[in-house]
């Protein structure tokens, strides 16, 4: 296909009938997406030019000097982050010097640079150290609220960011109760900047979401990251856009509302593919298969799976790809292809448990003994319910899981393991993060 | 980033080395930075750790390895809670890494213009977005001209102390402009309240409004950056309507002198256009 350059697309729209190629070009603009698209820019140009509102819009324009005041502003801002950053640069060896260093009373740390400096440092920590990041965020937060006291803090969005950074590596360490709190201050801080954005408390918004999801306040987490999804789109933060797109489309699903998530899976996944974030494709993917497959829409859900799989393959994300196994396994379970299943089901336990994965592997496993009951081989059972354990942060959520595990090995010993007992036992804990308070009911 | 620090690849070998001697590693040869900078060999572990680290005793910024190489920092970090098969059992992990606010001490996004330093990048976003920021608030919103350039120059500060991490900063500034107006009005409510289309930007015809407003004032920022015969002579042939060889003759001229004009006002105004409105 040999496509039109912009300079004979723009010759075609400044006369169509003059044009030599019309008819070559009008048929190549029919089948070529990319051409069109270019096309049409041109066009939207063309007839712009014949409205007043540009011409007029372009007599204001004109003339403006260089922003110097704007940018002896910048140098400031840069100037101080610069310098918060060499003075803390020999604190941040560990936690407990940058503890001892007391930066919060050290006057050289009273600046909005220094608080913005701290809370990107929490940023940058909270996966790999959040008791460190929590600690930086602290920081940030005491010496933003002492600024804001003096009226000395420049901008009200710094100490925003540092409430949020702090609520982020609570959730990481798990305390949700205070995160939430925290997140509430970001909340009301960014709000009582007077260059407050909608972007400033959607991503505050998206934190929420999170807390709430964690504890089980599911409608408020699905509003949260709906509303945050909004705002993303508005200020052209297409990836956090669509990140809370696939968090408000995963709460559909762990309120079992797959059609409903289908729906919204399908757009976050089309989304998904114009980034360049393999991740978050595989994860929409991943979703969206699984959402097929409770619809019992297995030839729609296995290219999803594979496609997760090829993509976590290509970033090396082994978690991903061995939850598209897993996936596979499954469907492969549900369509009665047994030893194809066991196979599929077996490799992802493997993995997990390489990976030291608690939770999915018992998952696995139950689903393993499953397959394996399905294929007349019960003997091969209890070897794979042997290793069954799970961990839970909760006392309430670990209680009721290793009562439903006390359980499956109780009737497990008296007889040969019941497919249906070990079902009842796996689809329990696989809603138990999503219903923490319900009691484990035996079958009767 | 490597440009943006004003470093020379040699300074990084000679601390990169000095580093490996202290922990007893491999050190790297100039060649190898050069292979890696350039995509012609993959930077190992311990590659991308001295480099770091060179880096950081150079600079004095606490710089980690996915400002300077591209990492997957979620492959080597194994879903926290994972729990079940579906992506809900690791939306925390999806979400989170989205929860980041802004860019570092300095702005080192993974494009172009983050080749540039802070204030020579603020400086070209300001040429140009400030036109159509400025023509948003003062013709869409109708904010006199001194305040409008008022709220412009801090929706720069504001972004500037923020920094965020969006896909394209052109929205993001256009954003902060609507809210920042109506924010203005709403401070003088009983002066001049809001049009309905002003507060509703979430309804499509209410966007769809929007739209058209960035649209034409996209294409005024375009012309205001024309030179002005390329504008004379568009605007007598659009919006006039003056045909080729009536602008010809008025301009002293031939017609076909004022067609391959229009034509090279026309690339012109194409490429500045595209170059204003195409995402950063």
């Amino acid at each position: 296909m040999t496509h039109f350059d912009d300079d004979q697309l723009s010759e075609y729209a400044f006369d169509p009938p003059a044009y030599a190629r019309r008819g070559e070009l009008e048929d190549h603009a029919q089948e070529c997406a990319d051409c069109a698209s270019r096309l049409d820019v041109i066009r939207t140009i063309e007839n712009g030019l014949r409205d007043q509102l540009p011409w007029k819009a372009a007599a204001t324009l004109e003339h403006h000097p260089r922003p110097a005041a704007l940018l002896r502003i910048a140098d400031e801002i840069l100037r101080e982050r610069v310098e918060a950053e060499t003075l803390l640069r020999p604190t941040m060896t560990s936690l407990l010097h940058f503890t001892r260093a007391e930066t919060e009373r050290d006057t050289r740390f009273q600046t909005t640079g220094a608080v913005y400096v701290l809370s990107a440092h929490a940023e940058a920590r909270r996966e790999s150290q959040p008791e460190f990041a929590l600690a930086l965020a602290n920081s940030a937060v005491a010496i933003a609220l002492k600024l804001a006291d003096e009226q000395r803090l420049r901008s009200h969005a710094v100490l925003a960011r540092a409430w949020t950074e702090r609520s982020a590596a609570l959730v990481l360490i798990g305390k949700f109760r205070d995160a939430e709190n925290a997140a509430r201050k970001a909340e009301a801080a960014a709000e009582a900047a007077p260059d407050a954005t909608p972007h400033d408390s959607a991503v505050i918004w998206l934190l929420r979401s999170v807390i709430c999801t964690e504890t089980d306040r599911l409608d408020e987490a699905h509003l949260l990251a709906s509303a945050a999804a909004r705002y993303f789109a508005e200020f052209g933060d297409t990836t956090r856009h669509v990140k809370a797109l696939l968090a408000s489309a995963n709460v559909l699903c762990m309120r079992r509302r797959f059609d409903e998530a289908v729906v919204d899976l399908e757009c976050v996944t089309a989304l998904a593919r114009t980034l360049d974030d393999s991740l978050l494709l595989s994860r929409s993917l991943q979703s969206l298969g699984e959402s097929y497959t409770a619809l019992k829409q297995f030839d729609r859900a296995v290219p999803c799976f594979m496609e997760t799989f090829a993509l976590s393959e290509e970033i090396g994300a082994e978690s991903e790809k061995l939850r598209a196994v897993w996936s596979l396994g499954n469907v492969l379970l549900l369509s009665g292809a047994y030893d194809e299943a066991i196979e599929r089901l077996d490799e992802a336990r493997r993995g997990f448990e390489a990976l030291g994965v608690v939770n999915d592997t018992a998952l696995v496993r139950l689903q393993l003994a499953e397959a394996m009951l399905a294929a007349e081989r019960p003997s091969e059972v209890p070897a794979v319910l042997e290793g069954v354990t799970v961990a839970f942060a909760s006392e309430d959520m670990l209680r009721n899981a290793n009562l439903a595990l006390a359980y499956l090995r109780e009737s497990a010993a008296n007889q040969t393991p019941d497919a249906e007992i070990v079902r009842h036992v796996r689809t329990y804990l696989e809603d138990l993060p999503a219903d923490p308070t319900r009691r484990f009911m035996p079958l009767p | 980033m490597i440009r943006l620090m004003r470093l020379q690849p040699s300074d990084i070998v000679a601390a990169a080395e000095r580093i490996a001697r202290r922990q007893g590693m491999r050190k790297i040869s100039r060649q190898q930075l050069f292979k890696i900078r350039y995509g012609k060999a993959k930077a190992t572990e311990s590659t991308i750790f001295l480099v770091v680290a060179a880096v950081q005793e150079l600079t004095g910024l606490a710089i980690g390895a996915a400002h300077l190489f591209r990492v997957q920092p979620w492959s080597a970090v194994p879903a926290r809670r994972t729990w079940g098969r579906f992506g809900g059992a690791v939306w925390r992990d999806s979400v989170f890494s989205g929860i980041g606010h802004g860019a570092w001490v300095l702005p080192m996004h993974d494009d172009e213009a983050s080749l540039d330093v802070p204030s020579v990048r603020l400086e070209r976003l300001y040429h140009d977005h400030a036109p159509l920021l400025r023509a948003t608030a003062h013709l869409r919103y109708r904010i006199p001209p001194q305040d409008a350039d008022e709220l412009v120059q801090e929706i720069f500060v504001s972004w500037f102390e923020r920094q965020p991490r969006v896909d394209d900063i052109r929205a993001y500034l256009v954003g902060a402009t609507n809210h920042a107006c109506k924010y203005y009005w709403r401070k003088r409510a009983r002066e001049t309240p809001l049009l309905e289309e002003h507060e509703q930007t979430c309804d499509d015809a209410a966007a769809d409004r929007a739209d058209r407003w960035v649209l034409h004032l996209s294409l005024g920022a375009t012309l205001a950056e024309l030179g002005g015969k390329c504008r004379e002579t568009l605007r007598r042939y659009y919006l006039e309507d003056e045909t080729s060889d009536t602008i010809a003759s008025e301009l002293g001229t031939s017609a076909a002198y004022v067609r391959q004009l229009l034509h090279t006002c026309r690339k012109r105004a194409h490429a500045i256009y595209r170059r204003l409105t195409e995402p950063r």
